[in-house]
């Protein structure tokens, strides 16, 4: 069930393309990262705090980057907390530094820091190979964080199993059902929900032929809109075409 | 003293073969083979070893001698290895699923005892891992986290399951400080009447307020004083509420 959260103070939320982050990894110690972050268009106050914030599971490290006029990265981006850097996410934080110290005037939370010399492609789903017994897999879903497939752990060593035509077939079109079902149960995700929400609703809606989905939904509709993208899915991934092939060559 | 060591697949299928077993009618005692046979654990590289009959009176006391045991190894390596977090719950079982007045143990859902590592909404919920990782994510000053750790190994706590599940309160300084001025009774060492129970002002409540706030402020640019001033009248009830009855540790 999505509980909405009221962004009753006017917090911009900063756009994925705004904060970038790249990861340097290193076999000699903990990994670095570099902040890319374009804050001009937003309208923050000179003197805002700017914070990037790395986290994974129950640790965190907090950098501070100056103010949005004199941005100033701290003298260490090791993440000593994150070795290996695997799984770790960035927020960024503008913070409000005047009478009103403390509000949060912009943000930009579940950033996937890409590796050096990496396009900054956007990835929006993790895959984990933590499925035990004999589930092959399994998608982990709530009202905060980003859902997850998680994947039979025996498939580890075979980790091109996930692109094998037949299981892309098979789970992932219906991986994406579960996803925007979840994604616009009250309808069109907007501020205030999980930004994963947003991702999944804007990939949906980059499918050919889906069209935007509207603000308010009811059940009938939303369904309709998300047998539309799963179906726009299928059909640009040839999902049933491959499959065939694949069953065909066997034979 | 006994080096620590991790199971491994087929020891953790055994291991889930036997909490079956002992979930059916509550009885059983762990055996001895699963615990130290190679077949199916290992040594862990770094050759530290544990008590294994030191008992813990709560949570708190565990995540301090397990963090002091571990010190050394990245929390990473440690918060990853299901093996090993699964052969300590064997070692130290008699406290994380204790028997009762007539012999029989409680047997919890199996995320209590094996931990679910890759997924971060339950991992925190295994019994011994848990309150490692809150211990963890708070070494500068680990009494911080007191009031999320004072019932006994096999007990959670509604304070600690409910922040706990949420990465961005459990990692924070200024809410680990504000749940523990609410609902810790420090001259009992136990938890104030009224806060495993659900309603106003209770944890749950605080988790939603919390996460309301943190859509809008930053707590550590605010601190602990003004984030606490922020909390709506429901929770005022808990300042100098009486502490419970029980002891911790019971």
């Amino acid at each position: 069930m999505t509980t909405r959260r009221l962004n009753f103070t006017g917090r911009q939320r900063i756009r994925v393309e705004d904060a970038r982050i790249t990861l340097e990894t290193s076999t000699r110690g903990p990994a670095e990262f570099e902040a890319s972050l374009r804050l001009s268009e937003y309208g923050f106050p000179a003197d805002a705090l700017v914070v990037v914030e790395a986290y994974r599971q129950t640790s965190a490290m907090r950098f501070d980057f100056g103010t949005v006029a004199f941005r100033q990265p701290p003298d260490s981006t090791k993440l000593v907390e994150f070795d290996p850097p695997d799984g770790v996410r960035f927020r960024v934080k503008v913070v409000d530094a005047s009478d009103r110290r403390g509000l949060l005037l912009g943000s930009a939370d579940e950033i996937r820091p890409t590796s050096l010399g990496e396009s900054p492609a956007q990835c929006i789903l993790d895959v984990v190979f933590d499925l035990f017994g004999e589930e092959v897999w399994r998608l982990s879903l709530d009202d905060v964080d980003a859902p997850k497939l998680q994947v039979n752990n025996k498939l580890m060593g075979r980790r091109t199993t996930i692109k094998e035509p037949r299981f892309f077939a098979l789970v992932f079109p219906e991986v994406l059902r579960q996803i925007l079902r979840e994604a616009v149960r009250d309808g069109r995700p907007g501020e205030g929900d999980p930004p994963w929400q947003t991702d999944w609703c804007l990939f949906a809606e980059s499918l050919p032929g889906v069209k935007p989905a509207p603000e308010v939904l009811n059940d009938a509709d939303g369904e309709e809109w998300v047998q539309r993208a799963v179906e726009a899915f299928s059909r640009q991934s040839e999902c049933f075409s491959r499959f065939l092939r694949v069953e065909e060559g066997e034979s | 003293m006994i080096p620590l060591r991790r199971l491994n697949e087929r020891g953790l299928r055994q291991m889930h073969e036997w909490l079956d077993q002992v979930g059916a009618d509550g009885r059983g005692s762990v055996p001895e083979s699963l615990m130290y046979a190679d077949s199916v654990s290992e040594p862990v590289e770094s050759g530290v070893s544990v008590e294994e009959t030191k008992s813990f009176p709560r949570r708190f006391e565990w995540a301090l001698y397990i963090e002091s045991v571990l010190a050394e190894q990245s929390t990473r390596e440690v918060a990853m290895d299901k093996g090993l977090w699964a052969w300590l719950t064997l070692v130290y079982f008699d406290q994380v699923c204790p028997v009762d007045a007539v012999g029989v143990r409680d047997v919890l859902d199996r995320p209590r005892y094996v931990p679910t590592i890759a997924d971060y909404k339950t991992y925190y919920r295994h019994l011994l891992l848990g309150p490692w990782s809150i211990v963890r994510a708070h070494r500068d000053h680990p009494d911080r986290a007191t009031a999320l750790l004072v019932n006994p190994l096999h007990k959670p706590g509604e304070v600690a399951e409910q922040v706990a599940a949420r990465q961005e309160l459990i990692t924070s300084r200024q809410v680990v400080e504000v749940a523990g001025r609410l609902y810790y009774e420090p001259s009992t060492g136990g938890m104030r009447r009224g806060s495993g129970s659900k309603g106003p002002g209770t944890p749950r409540r605080l988790v939603a307020v919390l996460r309301q706030l943190s859509l809008n402020f930053d707590f550590q640019e605010i601190g602990t004083e003004a984030l606490f001033s922020m909390l709506p009248k429901e929770f005022r009830k808990f300042i100098g509420a009486p502490s419970k009855q029980s002891a911790p540790g019971r």
